[in-house]
């Protein structure tokens, strides 16, 4: 079966109509198998439903449209700004030389080697190569928190420097891809004045929202996050730019708003979860070629480890001076990265800079990232941990 | 004789068997019965939301299913303690068993998840495989 479409009207191809609604159909398909097959393996839907893009473009021909796009790029940005309100700014503060100094080299070291490395060597151009360091820059808060939960380091000095460094890589990786992309004109003017408007006026405007029409089932907090988010993309587009850098630092400096309004972060997550980030990891997997990936497996093989040992030169020395016990098993971690890698890439891939043999290869390069360094760390670097991660339950509770 | 009994429970029907089975070695013999579940946090998450997400769905979920065994056990006469604990299902209850010195792991033949057994191997063939004491497996 065969399925084209490039624009959001039923037309003719090879003698098959397709429409919208069956575009619509097949990708909300692959979105409800990849939960099932997440929940039932316990791996996060995000690399089940990278994996079903990769079968439905690369297997049933299935091909993005104007309206998946836009879903897709609203997903990336509310992940983004998930990520910003996910930053405990506590945390930071108190690890704030650590969290710089691991942070800070854990982002410049691959960023700086991946650009170097496909510029020269892979004979990228300039613009592929900067997209690559920013995708291979990246670390994932979200693997590594799951992994110190396991193992219930998350209050210990090491999990707390840990998530701080997390942060600051993020930040760097957001910052690079504003900065470096940024199309220098007046209208860049009315992008920053806007998002410097919004990112300052929101903590306040927000708590006063979420006080005084909170707690209704029409969703007035979900919907006053999306026009903040909304008025980020569209001054980004005036800019010519990407939001993904004001869209974390909103979500950083409302993160304490956030997190005393549990009840909205949820419904947050379940109405991005289940409408928009499945389009955009969905999508992601369709732009990876396997034809292109088995074609150059030398170089994704080369990709990892231009990812994996500048992280670890930059880390390793300074996880040895401030976790000395801990110093490989956090070294490893900080060198996992997913959710800002594939936006990256996919940004790099929407905007012209990477083709999809690139794409294909740096979004599965940061899939491995995020596989194999967190197996390798627990497999042979576990710190010794007693368990005490759990809950004595004496009788249930009701935690909300 | 056995003196420290480590139960594990998921929403299985082997599982409530399982806990039979402790109940009734806690009733016969005197052995400090204690009943764990494990939530699986996802690997390779999104967000750090979903995790907490996830890890709080599994403590309600499966705090509702210890109270109702610690209740069986009380109208029995034994006292279980039990607890939720995060991880991967077998080597918490295999690491908690060593750190905690239990003497016998009571366990279900099949959990909930048959495909995830088929795919990645059962959590009791491990536990049987890996475990530094006893381990009875309930069919």
């Amino acid at each position: 079966m065969f399925i084209y479409a490039q624009c959001p009207v039923k037309k003719t191809m090879g003698g098959k109509v397709v429409s919208d609604s069956l575009i619509a159909l097949l990708m909300v398909a692959l979105a409800f198998l990849a939960s099932l097959i997440s929940i039932e393996t316990a791996i996060s839907v995000t690399i089940i439903e990278i994996l079903m893009g990769v079968v439905g473009g690369n297997f049933l021909g299935l091909h993005t449209t104007t309206w998946i796009d836009f879903l897709a790029m609203t997903g990336s940005i509310v992940l983004t700004f998930l990520a910003g309100a996910e930053v405990d700014v506590d945390l930071m503060k108190v690890k704030l030389k650590e969290s710089l100094l691991i942070g800070g080299l854990s982002f410049l070291a691959p960023f700086l080697a991946a650009i170097a490395f496909c510029y020269y060597v892979a004979g990228w151009n300039l613009q592929a190569s900067a997209i690559a360091g920013v995708a291979l820059s990246t670390t994932s808060l979200a693997v590594i928190y799951a992994v110190l939960v396991e193992t219930g380091l998350t209050n210990s000095e090491t999990g707390k420097i840990l998530m701080a460094s997390c942060f600051i890589t993020d930040l760097g990786t957001a910052i690079a891809l504003s900065v470096l992309f940024a199309q220098v004109n007046w209208t860049i003017l009315i992008y920053i004045a806007v998002s410097v408007l919004v990112i300052v006026l929101a903590p306040k405007t927000m708590s006063r929202v979420f006080e005084r029409y909170g707690d209704r089932v029409i969703e007035p907090e979900i919907k006053f996050i999306f026009l903040l988010l909304f008025t980020l993309i569209f001054v980004a587009e005036i800019g010519a730019s990407h939001a993904v850098l004001p869209a974390f630092i909103l979500g950083l400096m409302v993160s304490r708003t956030f997190a005393q309004h549990f009840q909205v972060q949820r419904r947050l997550r379940i109405v991005s979860f289940a409408m928009l980030t499945p389009f955009f990891f969905i999508k992601a997997g369709m732009n990876v070629s396997l034809r292109e990936i088995s074609m150059n497996m030398a170089l994704l093989a080369v990709l990892f480890f231009v990812k994996f040992i500048p992280k670890f030169i930059g880390v390793y020395p300074l996880a040895r001076k401030f976790l000395p016990q801990d110093a490989m098993y956090s070294t490893l971690l900080m060198s996992t990265g997913l959710t800002f890698g594939t936006i990256s890439s996919l940004f790099g891939l929407n905007a012209g800079y990477i083709n999809v043999t690139q794409f294909s290869l740096l979004v599965t390069t940061v899939i491995l990232s995020a596989i194999v360094p967190t197996f390798v760390a627990q497999r042979w670097f576990q710190p010794d941990y007693l368990i005490t991660n759990g809950n004595e339950i004496t009788s249930f509770e009701n935690e909300e | 004789m056995f003196q420290k009994v480590l139960v594990a429970v998921d929403a299985s029907k082997n599982a409530e068997r399982a806990c039979e089975e402790a109940i009734f070695l806690g009733r016969m013999t005197g052995a400090k019965i204690t009943a764990i579940s494990v939530v699986d946090l996802p690997d390779y998450a999104a967000t750090v939301g979903e995790v907490e997400e996830a890890r709080r769905e599994g403590q309600r979920f499966y705090a509702k299913i210890l109270n109702q065994v610690a209740e069986n056990a009380t109208r029995q006469g034994v006292t279980i303690n039990t607890k939720v604990l995060n991880g991967h299902p077998a080597e918490t209850i295999i690491k908690y068993a060593q750190q905690e010195k239990f003497d016998l792991i009571i366990m279900g033949h099949q959990g909930v998840s048959g495909i995830k057994g088929f795919l990645m191997g059962s959590v009791s063939g491990k536990v049987l495989q890996h475990a530094g004491c006893s381990v009875l497996v309930v069919r």
